[in-house]
């Protein structure tokens, strides 16, 4: 299912991309000025590859700072990828080979991989297969984002984040059944949207600083489990009334946990409708210093 | 995947010669470019062709591979384009640094921020956002828009060519090989030549539309391929393992000709050829060297009619070779001879009768003092000039000689013409003698002895040398006689005239008598001019 804004936001997503590329046709295209007056050496990239009967695809990307956006490429598409960076400070790379496709951009050569220096305007803009079961792992050092797995068959799906602002959405449930979500963040806002929609058996987070917000709208296929784990933080959770939720505490160190709508039963906090709720949902928070709150949504 | 529809495109693809045409045609000279030719390929792409025109509804057509994979990297110092074919073949086109290149091969040179660099920027900013079958039809597509040089167009359509042979599936690894267009490079390395007369000589019915320039650089045709037109290397190696449709020049290089064929000439400069010329439909031609020779025979042919205009004798010298000119020479000289006798006979016949005593007496002066005549009659012929130069100096000096000047002028060249005459006529008495005492009685007989005549007789046989030795030249064995006798005339008619003239000086012009007067000489010096026969 498609939701309004999930639409809109693809549209945006779109408008976005297209944004991208009319400032990569003016640099091509040579509108970008002429050279040595700009202090960096931008580049772009892009690289692409067709769907060639390929049964899955494991992707890998590992970037260093700036925008991230993964979303779904066009039909026949296996990947494309959209570059723009300094390439005086950055390597980009596009392999695939056998299934396995390996995307990133790194630091150059003789260049301090300290993210702080990096020019914020560089930027990965990678389209994946729709149609084909993907295994994710995303390495993403600073900046900003966007996971938009709508419309992806993910079969696997690891992110690891540094201090970033990331964005993880699925508007459509995920055709493949994921083993795992595992999302892993380090000092950063983490915001996953349509966790329902990843058809996944478990989702873990961990969270070392910052906020994470996980809404558990979408269509479960089948009933989930979150587990989350942070250090110092606020972790939303925004479920469905529809949803039979139960929260767990193994471990819980000067955090507060709001759980207006749930009731306590022994050492775990359920809905009230847990015992009659076509799907459900058990969720274990581990919290050492910070806030857990739970919204309920339409 | 991409399929062509177009029976034109699929036409296109399946032949890249045509493709190329149409690039040459665009304005732009052919481009360079070898084509692979396996014959099945080939055979392959043909009725692929004829397929996709005979079914033009059919979805698919002449595209023979999928691009499964595409890369393009731009940045302010290179714009390249990577493509990867469905059956693993790859094509990867970078204008990088300067220097265009396929495959890593070099394709030529392009100024940064051209015209070209532009064109390449504006293709790759339009195939972007393409993949797959909209980005193989745009490549497919695409044509260099105007503006461009004629090198920059040349670049241009090679890479044309070798998108449009790659989307048709004839691109290989070892299939198409870059162009170089190295005019610059060509116009450098000529104005660096000193011999630029053979390297013109060369281009003599060249095609030079046709011609691909490589200059500084080794190049190998590679078995299997052709190249469309000829090629001009410039400082490098050409080995030719495949086909070249047209004429090869190579200066300044090595020339590989294995199991190549070239379908024209080969013309060499300064260079040489290794392996057999067996491959070579045309002429092989060592330009310089045939430019040395031909030096060589021009020098020889300006140096034979140098000497042949040096040899050949004017006119007045000329020797008479044949026979007729011989005698045509030997008469000249016999009217010359008698023209002179009757010339000098006529004056000494006038001064005979007029001053026959003073003839004497010059006569008398020559036959007493020969020698001192003559030493007389050389000095005073040497002094003639000067003291003709000198008296007209000193008379214009003179105020008063103003007036003589006008007589002195015309009359002294007159007074010693008419001394030289007289005493020329007083040897003639003595020749004339000196022959009638040989043959007096015929001439007793003919001739009565008289002065007139005797001195006429004396003049004719002073001119008789030049006569006769002129005619003896006429004979073929006689001729170094005659001329002998020719040269023995002029120096004994000058000694005469030498003799004669002194001795007018010593006598004072026939006044004063020199030395004794022999009673028993023949001349009598009465002075009534009588002869004395």
């Amino acid at each position: 299912m498609v939701t309004r804004n999930g639409r809109s936001r693809r549209a945006a997503a779109r408008t976005t991309r297209r944004s991208v590329l009319a400032g990569a046709l003016a640099a091509v295209a040579g509108l970008a000025g002429p050279a040595g007056l700009d202090a960096q050496r931008w580049k772009t990239l892009t690289s692409a590859r067709q769907v060639t009967g390929e049964e899955d695809l494991r992707v890998r990307v590992d970037y260093g700072a700036g925008v991230l956006t993964v979303r779904r490429g066009d039909a026949g598409e296996l990947y494309s990828a959209l570059f723009h960076f300094d390439e005086d400070w950055a390597l980009p790379r596009a392999e695939y080979a056998r299934g396995r496709l390996e995307v990133g951009l790194s630091a150059s050569d003789g260049r301090d991989s300290d993210l702080g220096d990096w020019p914020d305007e560089a930027s990965l803009d990678l389209e994946l297969a729709g149609g084909v079961p993907l295994d994710i792992e995303l390495n993403f050092g600073a900046g900003q984002a966007e996971l938009d797995l709508t419309g992806l068959a993910v079969r696997k799906l690891v992110v690891n984040t540094g201090a970033s602002e990331s964005v993880i959405r699925v508007d459509e449930a995920n055709p493949e059944r994921m083993e795992s979500a595992r999302i892993n963040v380090g000092a950063a806002g983490l915001r996953v949207d349509g966790v329902g929609n990843m058809n996944a058996d478990r989702v873990a987070v961990k969270s070392g600083l910052g906020s994470v917000t996980l809404r558990l709208d979408g269509e479960w296929a089948h009933d989930g489990h979150v587990v989350v784990s942070m250090g110092l933080g606020a972790l939303r959770l925004q479920a469905p009334r529809s949803l039979g939720v139960r929260l767990r505490r193994p471990g819980s160190f000067l955090a507060s946990i709001e759980t207006d709508g749930l009731e306590k039963r022994g050492k775990v906090y359920q809905s009230a409708n847990w015992e009659r709720a076509e799907r459900r949902v058990e969720i274990e928070i581990t919290a050492v210093l910070g806030s857990v709150d739970l919204d309920w949504i339409p | 995947m991409y399929r062509c529809s177009d029976p034109d495109r699929a036409a296109r693809g399946s032949r890249l010669k045509p493709r190329h045409a149409t690039a040459a045609a665009g304005g732009g000279r052919a481009p360079f470019m070898e084509v692979a030719l396996p014959s099945r390929r080939m055979a392959l792409l043909g009725v692929a062709a004829v397929l996709c025109a005979a079914l033009p509804a059919m979805p698919a057509g002449g595209q023979e591979r999928a691009v499964v994979s595409n890369q393009i990297e731009v940045s302010q110092s290179e714009a390249s384009l990577h493509l990867e074919f469905s059956d693993g073949e790859r094509l990867a086109i970078a204008f990088s640094g300067g220097r265009a290149t396929v495959n890593g091969e070099s394709l030529g040179s392009y100024e940064l921020g051209g015209a070209a660099d532009r064109e390449w920027r504006s293709l790759l900013a339009r195939v972007l956002p393409l993949s797959d079958g909209p980005l193989a039809e745009a490549l497919t597509r695409w044509r260099p828009g105007p503006g461009l040089s004629v090198a920059e167009r040349n670049l241009m359509a090679a890479v044309g060519g070798y998108l449009a042979g790659a989307l048709a599936g004839a691109v290989q690894s070892n299939a198409p090989v870059p162009v170089e267009d190295d005019a610059q490079e060509l116009l450098q390395a000529m104005a660096r030549r000193e011999d630029r007369d053979a390297f013109v000589r060369a281009l003599d019915g060249v095609d030079a539309e046709a011609l691909t320039v490589l200059v500084g650089r080794d190049h190998v045709v590679r078995a299997g391929t052709q190249v469309e037109g000829g090629i001009l290397l410039v400082g490098g190696e050409l080995d030719v393992r495949g086909r070249v449709r047209g004429d090869v020049i190579v200066v300044d290089g090595t020339l590989a000709l294995g199991s190549g064929r070239i379908d024209g000439d080969v013309r060499l400069v300064d260079s040489r050829l290794r392996g057999s010329a067996g491959g070579v439909a045309g002429d092989v031609a060592d330009m310089s060297e045939r430019l040395r020779r031909e030096e060589l025979e021009n020098a020889a042919r300006i140096r034979a009619e140098v000497r042949r205009e040096l040899s050949r004798p004017t006119r007045s010298s000329r020797p008479a070779n044949s026979f007729v000119s011989r005698v045509r020479r030997a008469s000249r000289v016999t009217f010359d001879a008698l023209t002179a006798f009757v010339v000098t006979g006529l004056f000494g016949w006038l001064v005979t009768v007029l001053a026959g005593g003073r003839v004497g007496v010059v006569a008398r002066a020559i036959s007493r003092q020969p020698a001192r005549s003559a030493v007389v009659g050389l000095a005073g012929g040497f002094a003639a000039a000067p003291a003709y130069l000198i008296g007209i100096a000193v008379l214009v000096a003179t105020m008063l000689g103003i007036p003589l000047l006008i007589a002195w002028v015309p009359l002294f060249p007159l007074a010693v013409l008419a001394a030289a005459l007289v005493g020329l006529v007083g040897v003639a008495d003595h020749v004339g003698r000196w022959v009638l005492r040989r043959s007096r009685r015929w001439l007793d007989r003919r001739y009565p002895g008289r002065p007139s005549r005797v001195r006429l007789v004396g003049l004719g046989a002073m001119f008789v040398p030049w006569v006769a030795g002129a005619w003896l030249q006429v004979l073929p064995l006689t001729g170094g006689v005659g001329e002998a006798l020719r040269v023995a005339g002029t120096v004994g008619f000058i000694l005469a005239l030498a003799t004669g003239f002194g001795a007018v000086i010593l006598t004072r012009g026939g006044v004063r008598p020199t030395g004794w007067v022999d009673p028993y000489d023949d001349f009598g010096d009465d002075g009534d001019g009588d002869d004395p026969w």
